[in-house]
């Protein structure tokens, strides 16, 4: 059984998760909250960077770990599934018309000033994830 | 408002499933006989349901043989066709009115499960049959089939691979026959089931590079009962693919096959 605790913080732009030394956002509009995320429901044959589902709101989520969509640009930190003990997650709803409802499922929020993420690097999503072109792009940066 | 489904729940391994139950023929129990690896990584075994050898589709784990699983019986979309699923357990009826396309497959084995929907706070993935007859159409049972099968059952073909092809794997079979819609090759007292599914020539002839894994295994090992290649193995020596692919196209048309 899943289980879903919105943790009702602010919707900003500038807001992201971490994940061992990397933290990751997505500019602009797609954020549309952060939630805590204790238990997924396992999703059969799919591929490894996806944890499973979550519903929330009436609307199911593939939770992703994002790290390992490209898991050797992430090398630097430990597994998610690894890094937290007591199996409590942030999950950053990615909520925009161009992607698929997913969760990216890190180890804490974080934020960062306005402006700040435009020289981060972009992480390549798999075609899969996508509606159609135009999303915004999910980008990444190594935690000072 | 959403048009609500009525499906058939079940476990299969760590997941929750349905089923539409407009699929549904019947659900029952069956004791698996034998198994063997099929195409795109599903599993069919031969189980017993009712008294009938039927194949069944085990979707993540396999069972171990002479047990007894729950299945589902569903109907295809021909005639009295069928196709069985093995269920770890078989929860009960319900409904679904809000399913949702799940986007992350994108491996051979996605169609099966493309959508998702809650109940009772639960997320279950909706299972297309159709997916499975389309990529795994060797695992439905047809009955036009039975008679063909039970008609050849009993007729072994005269095949004698006694050839130097054979040779250096230590094989050498005896006879053939069709069975339960596969090739059934006896040697030394031992048996192997290779795929074979009447009417699909193509789909058989596809086959025959894939079936040279399958031949290395069985003159390598003493004491199989049924074999069945995985497609995705291929590497396996070339110089005993003429035998095999003589048998199947011999076997397809209906023709007898001798060498010496």
């Amino acid at each position: 059984m899943q289980k879903v605790i919105v943790s009702h913080q602010t919707l900003r732009p500038d807001l992201g998760i971490q994940i061992g030394q990397q933290l990751f956002t997505c500019p602009g509009d797609a954020i549309s909250e952060v939630i805590r995320i204790s238990e997924w429901t396992p999703a059969p044959a799919s591929p490894t960077y996806t944890l499973g589902m979550v519903e929330h709101n009436g609307q199911i989520y593939t939770v992703i770990d994002i790290q390992k969509i490209e898991e050797s640009e992430y090398s630097e930190g430990p597994a998610i599934s690894a890094t937290i003990a007591d199996n409590s997650y942030i999950g950053l709803i990615i909520n925009h018309a161009a992607y698929h409802p997913i969760v990216l499922i890190g180890e804490k929020a974080v934020s960062f000033t306005y402006g700040q993420t435009h020289e981060w690097a972009q992480v390549e999503l798999p075609s899969a994830l996508k509606k159609r072109e135009g999303a915004p792009d999910l980008v990444y940066q190594s935690a000072v | 408002m959403p048009i609500s489904k009525k499906v058939v729940t079940f476990t299969c391994h760590q997941y929750r499933l349905a089923v539409d139950s407009n699929f549904v023929a019947r659900l029952g129990t069956a004791t698996k006989k034998t198994k063997y690896i099929t195409r795109n990584g599903l599993s069919v075994g031969l189980y017993d349901i009712g008294g009938a050898e039927q194949k069944v589709v085990e979707l993540f784990d396999e069972s171990e043989v002479g047990t007894t699983s729950s299945v589902i019986i569903i109907r295809t979309g021909k005639g009295e066709d069928t196709l069985a699923i093995r269920a770890c357990q078989i929860e009960n009826f319900g409904s679904e009115s809000n399913s949702q396309a799940v986007p992350v497959y994108e491996d051979e084995i996605s169609p099966i499960f493309r959508k998702a929907f809650t109940s009772s706070g639960l997320i279950y993935f909706l299972l297309d049959p159709k997916a499975i007859e389309t990529i795994c159409p060797d695992a439905i049972n047809r009955e036009e089939d039975k008679s063909t099968n039970e008609q050849t059952a009993s007729e072994k073909l005269p095949i004698k691979l006694n050839s130097k092809h054979w040779l250096p794997y230590s094989l050498s079979i005896l006879s053939a026959q069709k069975r339960s819609g596969q090739l059934q090759l006896i040697a030394r007292s031992s048996e192997a089931t290779i795929s074979f599914t009447s009417g699909y020539p193509t789909y058989a002839a596809y086959e025959v590079d894939f079936g040279l894994t399958a031949l290395l295994n069985i003159a390598s090992s003493q004491d199989w009962v049924s074999y069945k290649w995985h497609p995705m193995e291929t590497d396996a020596s070339p110089n005993i693919s003429e035998p095999l692919e003589h048998i199947l196209r011999e076997v397809r048309d209906g023709k007898t096959l001798c060498k010496k």
